[in-house]
């Protein structure tokens, strides 16, 4: 009864792409979180963990809320144990931090910054107009005038975490499954607590700032004196999301740019900085009238050792070239030690990870690739994807999950832009 | 010589503030009026004129406090803009922010003066009359703005949020979270419930249900009761649990 009232006022501060984007987000999570499953044999899992049991323990984790509830949907959609239809209204009520109404952010800026906003910036405007990663954000402008993003975190939700997922892991002890499910719970644990610090977030966001020299992207200032580890002020980003830019239905010439502008995004992080923004949903990226994208939310960063990053630059130019003695050279470098499979697994790993090279290659095959003369692109990869998770072994190093997560999310994106971009790059191909 | 007003607001406020540094540190019963005056620079008469004891410097303290988170709570520019909930929220957060600075004397005194004895009870009904009137305003304006409907028992709702005011300040005494924070959950969740009980109008429909059993079932029962056999019986029962 408690979460009724604020819930319809959280809604009205929220604008709908960015919620619906966030969606898009979990549901990446979802399928990033499949392969660390896969390895702790997902499909048996799948098949002996009884029903009724998890059906049960279900509606009892729902009525926790909070992190129970979203640790309930992760396992959920994971282990498919409901139809489709349920797993959407899960969905629905997925990223849901509680809100902070005006009372309560005064209340946290003068106990995070000292002192009440009204005397701290020179505006602050105490309704939220977006949500974030388990908090909110208020724009706000500094004394001399430059305008923010201030994110805002709900008080002990860090604490929260680590109750609910210790409270989960003792209901869940009794599941047969628990061992499996297990390393899925540290995962999402360690994630959640790492979405909460903020500091974590300022040091990837001034990383990006000071090292990404591509004149289309723009990373926002940090503000550290006006920042902690549950507030984090950054400059605002004038523009729109990519949703609401391409409601306004703008030029192909200027999808095409931005759509490219990302794909280079994408390649010199991992390619030069080895460091990606690993969130690609359509509400972190803000389109101003240059056709310049603005970065917002560096929550999810991935990192990857140089090696990995040149064994995948060289795997991809062996998937295009189909040279299998090569591959398998690669693809042993790159698995993770004592996860040895056998040559029959190797040589139908090798097939999928053929077919899906071959998808991918349509990418490189001609100097721009048109997502609208080539509907179905997604679809066909999806197809591929899904072969290959259920192979288990596909994903042999945890390294490809952020980066498939974060390739594929930008393919969506771009199909959906119905853009025309250029994939052909100095160190894939 | 005559002394001003404000002279004499200045020496009252002297007199609170070393009373309340002399309470953190020795304890109520170990600071005395004489001690009050050495510590102030003044005669004890001079305290004596400002204050008959040191229970009332105790509640001046109290007073003053609650007058300036009224003062505070007019300085947010928004404020007017706030949610009933939120006003209520920053009314409370706004006087434990107050309290912070004398945390200790809060601690050492706040128990003496909500559970108090008859002969103090003078001290702390202008406080609690002024802090229900600020708390009947904000309700006030919600129901002139419609934003909750009119209540009834308005006078115990007031009431019920200066009971609720001490069990707050009692758990925020308590509160060994970072930054009390747990306290501010509290506030939130707990203020949350209760406006959403006057916004569903609870109070009311429970106050219909009430009047209605009254009316058609006590009411009708009185008529029972003329027989003198039933008044005797009911009696018996009340006085000394016999069953007749």
């Amino acid at each position: 009864m408690a979460e009724e009232i604020p819930k319809s006022k959280w809604k009205r501060g929220l604008t709908g792409t960015k919620t619906v984007a966030k969606m898009g987000q979990k549901a990446l999570k979802y399928l990033a979180m499949k392969p660390f499953l896969a390895e702790e044999k997902r499909v048996h899992a799948k098949k002996t963990l009884n029903r009724e049991t998890a059906e049960v323990l279900f509606q009892g984790l729902s009525l926790l809320r909070g992190t129970a509830l979203k640790i309930a949907q992760f396992l959920s959609m994971e282990l498919d144990i409901f139809p489709p239809e349920v797993t959407r209204e899960l969905q629905k009520s997925y990223h849901q931090a509680p809100p902070i109404n005006r009372a309560l952010v005064r209340k946290i800026i003068h106990n995070v910054l000292g002192n009440p906003p009204e005397q701290i910036f020179q505006a602050f405007d105490t309704v939220a107009f977006a949500a974030a990663s388990l908090g909110q954000v208020h724009r706000a402008t500094t004394r001399d005038g430059n305008r923010l993003a201030v994110k805002i975190q709900y008080p002990g939700i860090r604490d929260t975490i680590q109750s609910d997922v210790q409270l989960l892991r003792s209901v869940l002890r009794c599941l047969p499954e628990y061992q499996a499910i297990l390393p899925a719970i540290e995962e999402i644990e360690a994630r959640l607590i790492e979405e909460t610090n903020y500091r974590i977030e300022a040091q990837n966001m001034t990383f990006f700032k000071e090292r990404l020299c591509l004149d289309q992207i723009v990373v926002p200032a940090f503000y550290s004196d006006l920042s902690a580890d549950t507030v984090l002020s950054a400059g605002y980003m004038n523009g729109m999301t990519l949703n609401e830019w391409l409601r306004t239905e703008p030029d192909q010439k200027d999808k095409d740019r931005v759509a490219q502008a990302l794909n280079d995004l994408f390649i010199f992080g991992l390619y030069r900085l080895n460091c990606i923004h690993a969130d690609p949903n359509p509400g972190n990226f803000i389109v101003n009238g240059d056709c310049k994208i603005g970065l917002v939310d560096f929550g999810c960063v991935k990192r990857f050792d140089p090696e990995f990053v040149g064994l995948y630059g060289e795997l991809s130019q062996t998937a295009l070239c189909e040279d299998q003695d090569h591959y398998m050279r690669l693809s042993r470098a790159l698995r993770t030690e004592g996860s040895d499979i056998s040559p029959e697994l190797e040589r139908r790993t090798f097939k999928v990870f053929y077919e899906t090279g071959q998808w991918l290659g349509k990418l490189y095959r001609e100097e721009c690739f048109d997502f609208k003369a080539n509907p179905g692109f997604i679809a066909t990869g999806k197809k591929i994807i899904v072969r290959a998770f259920e192979m288990g072994h596909m994903d042999f190093n945890t390294n490809f999950v952020f980066l498939h997560r974060t390739r594929y999310g930008l393919l969506r994106l771009f199909e959906q832009m119905g853009a025309r971009v250029c994939f052909r790059n100095p160190y894939e191909c | 010589m005559k002394i001003s007003e404000e002279q004499k607001q200045e020496k009252r406020r002297e007199i609170i503030r070393v009373a309340v540094e002399t309470i953190k540190e020795k304890g109520i019963k170990a600071t005395s009026m004489r001690e009050i005056a050495r510590k102030a620079g003044l005669s004890n008469a001079t305290v004596y004129n400002c204050f008959p004891n040191k229970e009332a410097i105790i509640f001046a303290y109290y007073e003053d406090q609650l007058d300036l988170s009224v003062k505070r709570l007019g300085e947010i520019a928004d404020f007017n803009e706030f949610s009933l909930q939120e006003q209520l929220q920053a009314f409370f957060e706004t006087q434990l922010e107050m309290f912070l600075p004398d945390r200790e004397f809060v601690d050492a005194s706040f128990w003496a003066i909500t559970i108090t004895s008859k002969r103090d009870y003078e001290y702390l009904k202008p406080i609690r009359s002024r802090f229900c009137s600020v708390v009947a305003e904000l309700f006030e304006a919600a129901v002139e703005v419609e934003e909750i409907p009119e209540q009834v028992f308005r006078e115990t709702i007031y009431n019920f949020f200066w009971d609720y005011n001490t069990g707050l300040v009692f758990y925020w005494l308590r509160d060994r979270s970072n930054q009390f924070q747990n306290t501010s959950i509290l506030l939130d969740k707990s203020l949350d419930l209760a406006v959403s009980f006057f916004k569903a109008g609870i109070l009311n429909k429970a106050f219909d249900i009430a009047a209605f059993l009254f009316r058609n079932h006590i009411v009708s029962g009185l008529d029972m009761i003329k027989d003198p056999e039933i008044v005797q019986k009911l009696k018996r029962q009340f006085m000394g649990g016999e069953d007749g």
